[in-house]
């Protein structure tokens, strides 16, 4: 019992110097905390695919908006930010330019919305393998993410 | 005394009361919890007998002939629409370059046949036809092996741009090239969007088309339509 209370108080003990460690460089307006990416995951490729779609969620944890300007990846002919548009029973994707992820707001790529479009593939890609994409946005700031490759369920 | 005794005698009384009535909410629940269950048993798994919503399926008052065409599936080479006699068939249009949209239309498709496999004799199922509307860039190899991923059942088919459009302008169901998005684009460029219905063509055996599968499509809902509108048919068959 006592050894538990010890090693609980502990565990808060690290707990919290773990969230000032956070706070301080929160603080500091260090940049590699202010966008968060969350499940980064790319649909598995049925053998013949040109074409796959990159998913995601952006968290952006400053007061200030963020855009994201472009993405890239090595080994594809082409690396586009793609928006899926379903009117009237038509689909089409369009590209976009700027996408804005509010101050301390998110924003989730997913079917049928944004996705990271990414066309000419150049090797097999299958379940399990990660892929990178780097992502830029209009801060100035570059994040190397890698995509899991996946069926979803 | 009197008094004492009418303050007590109510105690007394209230604990089997208090207690008989727990009794009586928890025999109850059990009641409920068994008429649930007996009742989730004896009905179908689905509402069987609420009419199929027009979000889920439209059906045409007046049928029309799926018009015969010539299409190419890898290893079959050239084959004719007239060939989809004697079967229910379903037909969505996409192409393999498309990322988003059609592999998760094609993942709906293979759960819907996951559930009417269970649920139906072969005979009855139907055969789920993906057409391809860029032959410039999909090989029927190419098509083939992109539906096969989802399920083996499926086949993929391409044709001649005049042959697609014969084939799919009585029904309404259109595509597009998009080159225009694309400021760089021009005529050698692979890159290209094509913007497609995602409508979803029912044909029944006689090579008529029945109705549509409008999207957002949802596999449980197909399938309970599905399986309402062969038994109809078989029905309607019978009649005559």
């Amino acid at each position: 019992m006592r050894l538990k209370n010890k090693f609980q108080s502990r565990l808060l003990r690290y707990y919290f110097s773990g969230l000032l460690l956070f706070f301080l460089l929160a603080c500091g307006a260090n940049n590699a905390v202010t966008m968060e990416i969350q499940d980064p995951w790319i649909r598995t490729p049925p053998p013949s695919a040109q074409a796959l779609a990159g998913f995601m969620l952006l968290k952006n944890n400053s007061d200030k908006p963020i855009t994201l300007i472009q993405a890239k990846a090595e080994g594809f002919q082409k690396v586009i930010l793609h928006q899926s548009i379903n009117e009237k029973g038509m689909h089409r994707m369009e590209p976009v330019e700027n996408i804005i992820i509010p101050p301390k707001g998110e924003l989730r790529f997913h079917h049928g919305s944004y996705h990271i479009m990414l066309m000419g593939l150049q090797k097999k890609i299958q379940s399990g393998d990660s892929l990178p994409i780097t992502l830029v946005f209009d801060n100035g700031q570059e994040k190397l993410v890698s995509f899991m490759v996946k069926t979803p369920d | 005394m009197t008094n004492e005794q009418h303050e007590t005698d109510p105690d007394l009384k209230k604990k089997p009361a208090k207690n008989s009535r727990v009794t009586k909410i928890l025999f109850l629940m059990l009641v409920l919890a068994l008429l649930i269950t007996i009742f989730k048993q004896l009905k179908p798994p689905t509402d069987f007998n609420k009419p199929i919503s027009q979000k889920t399926y439209i059906g045409l008052p007046d049928r029309k002939p799926l018009p015969a065409v010539t299409l190419e599936q890898a290893g079959k080479g050239k084959i004719s629409t007239e060939t989809f006699q004697g079967k229910w068939h379903m037909l969505l249009f996409g192409y393999t370059f498309c990322p988003d949209v059609c592999p998760v239309e094609l993942s709906i498709l293979h759960k819907m046949m996951d559930q009417l496999r269970k649920r139906l004799p072969a005979e009855q199922l139907p055969q789920i036809v993906f057409i391809s509307v860029d032959p410039e860039r999909d090989s029927p190899e190419g098509i083939e092996k992109y539906v096969k991923h989802f399920d083996s059942d499926f086949i993929g088919v391409t044709g001649e741009d005049i042959d697609l459009k014969v084939l799919t302008l009585p029904f309404g169901i259109s595509w597009m090239k998009e080159r225009s998005t694309n400021p760089e684009a021009n005529t050698a460029d692979k890159h290209y969007l094509v913007s497609h219905s995602t409508t979803i063509v029912l044909v029944n055996p006689e090579t008529n088309v029945t109705g549509f599968f409008p999207a957002p499509h949802s596999e449980h809902e197909m399938t309970i339509a599905y399986e309402k509108i062969i038994k109809k048919e078989k029905s309607n068959a019978v009649e005559k």
